[in-house]
């Protein structure tokens, strides 16, 4: 898992979440499964969370950078 | 009638009829036919012409002798060879004597040189009056003088020093000209002067296309001895030249008439040698000052070209400058607006993910078990119209407190 967090990408990674939700609200998941699967779909969502707090901070400091 | 005289006393009954008829010397005026100098002596033919045909109606022959001879030369000074050579008309004080054996002679005790002189001056004014009727006077100076003077034929005596003076002023002339001389000799005085001056300006006529002028140049002379150049066969020839003559043959004071025909007269063979070098170099400063002409031009030209395209990179820079300055400002624009817009993009994103999370949390199975609902699955699944239990069998329940097992006991 962490492994994979590491070639993780922003879209990828919103398009799991997609996926998750749609398989939650569609298909006949049993409680574990159901469990597992918004287990996963948490981890993904602190990952994109992560993600566009850590891209707003880089762009700022981007910004910043080019007024010098 | 039968009385004979023995010659000798002939010719001594001639010699008294004629000391007695001629005791006193006597002026005569008559022309040189020939002259020869022996032992100190001089010795004569004199003769008069006619004046109809030019045929010789009178000789004599006359002797100056020793004493005399020195005290004529003292008299003519720089002139006594001029005067004394054939063709010359002298006035002449001379004692008439006959000898026995010798026959009659005429001895030379004076000589007038204003005659001689006078005669001179006579012909030339004949000759000039001549050439005046003729229109010859100026026809060789209305020639125009070529550019460059560099292929000079020269008419002069080979042994003249004038010539040698000329020739090394020519040579050695400090600006490097090279000049390209060639010598027509000819007598430079006497009674030859005519007839090889003419000769050899008639042979330079023919080839004139090989020269550039003709120089007649000559060492000084006395006054008598330039009458040689008041020649009317000379100068007629000198005016029908089509080359323009140069001539170096003068008298610090008296001028020739081969002068007065003459393109440009000089006084000596250096001054024409000077005369010359400096119509070069006067054409060579022209070539200069012309090279310089256009240098100037060239260069304003260039300055001109310069300072268009001075002003055409500045404009450049101006438009550029301007063209840079209005990017600026909408890079300033994009920069203020960039971060709202990755603001809000990110605000967007996260709203999605608060959706979803919110979602999330109402499906999942705590959130159905908080609102008191439990749920059923049978053999591991989902209960469906696919997959139900019947009357006795298990099924597992899921609910808040925890996983249970339940029997089916009725079926309504």
């Amino acid at each position: 898992m962490k492994e994979k967090e590491k070639n993780l990408n922003y879209d990828q990674a919103y398009n799991d979440l997609q996926k998750i939700l749609f398989d939650l609200q569609q298909s006949e998941t049993s409680v574990e499964e159901l469990t597992q699967k918004i287990k996963k779909a948490s981890e993904l969502i602190s990952f994109c969370k992560t993600k566009l707090r850590s891209t707003e901070k880089e762009i700022q400091k981007l910004l910043k950078d080019s007024e010098e | 009638m039968n009385q004979s005289l023995r010659l000798y006393q002939l010719n001594e009954y001639i010699r008294r009829v004629i000391a007695l008829n001629f005791s006193e010397s006597i002026w005569i005026n008559c022309e040189i036919a020939s002259y020869r100098e022996s032992r100190g002596h001089a010795y004569m033919e004199l003769i008069e012409k006619s004046d109809l045909d030019d045929q010789i109606i009178a000789q004599a022959s006359a002797a100056i002798w020793r004493t005399q001879l020195q005290n004529i030369y003292k008299k003519l000074g720089h002139e006594k060879e001029s005067v004394l050579q054939a063709g010359k008309e002298i006035l002449i004080k001379v004692k008439v004597e006959f000898n026995e054996k010798f026959g009659l002679k005429l001895i030379v005790e004076d000589i007038d040189l204003s005659f001689t002189l006078g005669k001179l001056a006579l012909r030339r004014q004949e000759i000039l009056t001549e050439l005046a009727k003729l229109n010859l006077i100026d026809k060789n100076s209305t020639l125009e003088l070529p550019l460059v003077l560099q292929r000079i034929a020269v008419i002069s005596s080979e042994n003249a020093a004038g010539w040698q003076d000329f020739k090394h002023q020519l040579i050695d002339n400090v600006y490097g000209y090279k000049f390209e001389i060639s010598l027509f000799n000819s007598a430079m005085q006497g009674q030859q002067v005519e007839n090889e001056v003419v000769e050899k300006l008639k042979t330079i006529i023919k080839n004139k296309h090989q020269f550039d002028c003709v120089v007649i140049i000559r060492g000084g002379g006395g006054k008598v001895d330039l009458s040689d150049f008041d020649n009317l066969l000379i100068a007629k020839t000198i005016a029908e030249t089509p080359l323009p003559v140069l001539t170096g043959i003068g008298h610090e004071i008296d001028q020739s008439i081969t002068d007065m025909v003459a393109h440009t007269a000089l006084k000596t063979p250096t001054a024409v040698a000077e005369f010359i070098i400096q119509h070069c170099m006067n054409f060579e400063s022209l070539i200069i000052q012309t090279g310089r002409l256009i240098g100037d031009h060239v260069i304003s030209n260039i300055q001109r070209n310069n300072e268009s395209l001075e002003y055409a990179r500045q404009s450049l820079n101006w438009s550029a400058a301007a063209s840079l300055s209005k990017s600026e400002n909408q890079l300033e624009i994009i920069k203020t607006q960039l971060p709202l817009v990755i603001k809000n993009h990110l605000q967007s994103r996260l709203v999605k993910l608060e959706n979803i999370e919110t979602l999330l949390e109402q499906l999942s199975p705590e959130a159905h078990f908080n609102r008191g609902y439990s749920i059923v699955e049978y053999k591991g699944k989902k209960i469906s119209l696919k997959h139900k239990p019947n009357v006795g069998d298990d099924v597992q329940i899921f609910s808040i407190i925890g996983k249970m097992t339940g029997q089916i006991t009725k079926l309504q």
